[in-house]
């Protein structure tokens, strides 16, 4: 009788433990191989990608899209729920100490409170959609206000996700505001949802001017420490307190929009620069709502 | 092919909790890197090909939603995977604590890369030591989370009826 050859190699290494385990070290070898052979092959697609797509308008690709697009609504349902909450504890705070005895009043003062506490945010709101509504007025441009509804998946960098995309005409690289200064520009844009690159991150380059002595320099993120000004010479008169704004040359911002206050200036143990700190006008903390320019930016917005 | 059902899901959630819950609840510089855990688990306890590509994946989906270079996650978080793959072939590692471990050195060696990538480190040298804290801050929390997410990642595979993963395809 003649055994088929697999049906023969199965009794020949279930037989013969010592063969069979060798069997299975080829099979686990050839296995790994393959394994390594792959993992090689993502790293340099990997590497390919960190080449080729450097910057930002490389970064709408589709599948970041795709991404970007299938995490809104669970990222705008998460900011409303937790705004909720947030109204709903600070309601509950407020009532804690209120007696038994007056139950129906608490009843109807927890609802008034609610009612007051939701009024409020809404003011907040109406007060600093009013004030982006008067920055889109000043700028004369046009603009969509969006709402923030995420963070950066690391802590390493700073972007923030918004709640407008391309169908509100947004595209990479728009200049963000909000009432207190510059906030960042757009790096990615799905159909409903964008991401945004802040200031403050590394990555981040902007050229500004000093108002005062209008010296420019080169404005970057300095991760934990604010912004920093580059490229300003030892000889150059920047001063703490000193407003910067945008100088309009990067094709971004518009001439003349406050990003930032200069906090400490120093001249550099070695180098021909000055080590220029800067505190921003915007508290990236507690970003809420932004204004995204859609329109390409007028050379210049100087009005004062 | 239900390996991959639960890495998405799993993903999904990490993703979740990074850029949604924790910024709203303030947290922005310390963020947890669940998904190089889950990146870690698959090097540790799931070897074959498709875990390969999920590890990539998941690197791919980290850079969608952080920084502006894209690529830079996804080489490193698929090294990250390949070295615990390795490693797990030469070292006993069925125990959450061994994966804890992997997890702290690959936070630590995914920020420390991608602060040297990045040129962060060149030009902050002044908030080195700063940055250095955070980073190791960062590795401890994520090392600390890794055996609750193993363990939900266990019970997610019990309940899609994956194979315990000890190492096997």
């Amino acid at each position: 009788m003649t055994l088929p050859s697999s049906e023969y190699e199965r009794i020949r290494f279930a037989s013969w433990p010592t063969l069979g385990a060798a069997f299975n070290g080829r099979r686990s070898s050839a296995r790994r191989n393959r394994l390594l052979l792959l993992g090689t092959v993502l790293v340099l697609v990997s590497i390919h990608l960190l080449s080729t797509g450097v910057r930002q308008d490389d970064l709408s690709s589709k599948p970041q899209q795709f991404l970007l697009e299938v995490m809104r609504p669970f990222a705008s349902a998460l900011a409303h729920m937790v705004r909720t909450a947030e109204q709903v504890y600070r309601s509950y705070i407020a009532l804690v100490h209120v007696n038994e005895e007056n139950q129906r009043l608490r009843a109807r003062l927890e609802r008034l409170e609610f009612l007051e506490t939701r009024l409020k945010e809404l003011e907040a709101d109406n007060e600093r959609l009013s004030q982006l509504l008067e920055v889109r007025r000043a700028l004369d441009v046009k603009a969509v206000a969006a709402n923030v509804i995420g963070g950066d998946a690391t802590g390493l960098s700073r972007t923030v996700i918004i709640d407008r995309g391309g169908s509100s005409g947004l595209k990479p690289g728009m200049a963000v505001l909000c009432e207190q200064g510059v906030v960042g520009k757009t790096i990615a844009v799905s159909r409903n949802a964008a991401r945004v690159l802040l200031l403050e991150d590394h990555n981040c380059a902007t050229d500004v001017i000093d108002q005062r002595s209008r010296i420019h320099g080169i404005l970057e993120g300095a991760v934990g420490e604010g912004l920093v000004l580059k490229y300003v010479q030892r000889s150059e008169d920047v001063k703490p307190g000193d407003r910067l704004v945008t100088s309009g040359l990067d094709g971004v911002f518009p001439r003349g929009l406050l990003v930032g206050f200069v906090s400490d200036v120093r001249p550099q143990s070695s180098g021909m620069f000055l080590d220029i700190r800067v505190t921003p006008a915007v508290n990236f903390r507690q970003l809420e709502q932004v204004l995204v320019m859609t329109e390409q930016v007028p050379a210049s917005l100087d009005h004062n | 092919m239900r390996i991959a059902v639960l890495f998405a899901l799993a993903a999904f959630l990490a993703l979740a909790i990074q850029t949604c819950l924790l910024h709203w609840a303030g947290v922005q510089r310390l963020v947890p890197d669940l998904l190089l855990v889950l990146a870690v688990n698959l090097g540790l306890k799931h070897h074959g090909l498709l875990a390969t590509i999920l590890a990539f994946m998941l690197g791919y989906v980290t850079d969608a939603f952080s920084g502006a270079r894209i690529g830079l996650n996804t080489l490193l978080v698929t090294i990250v995977y390949l070295a615990c793959y390795e490693t797990s072939r030469h070292i006993w590692m069925n125990n959450d604590l061994v994966g804890a471990i992997a997890v702290f050195l690959g936070v630590i060696f995914k920020d420390l890369a991608t602060l040297l990538l990045t040129g962060t480190l060149s030009s902050s040298p002044s908030g080195l030591s700063s940055l250095l804290l955070e980073v190791l801050a960062q590795a401890l929390l994520t090392a600390c989370l890794t055996p609750l997410v193993f363990e939900l990642l266990r019970r997610g595979a019990a309940v899609l009826g994956l194979p315990r993963a000890n190492g096997g395809e």
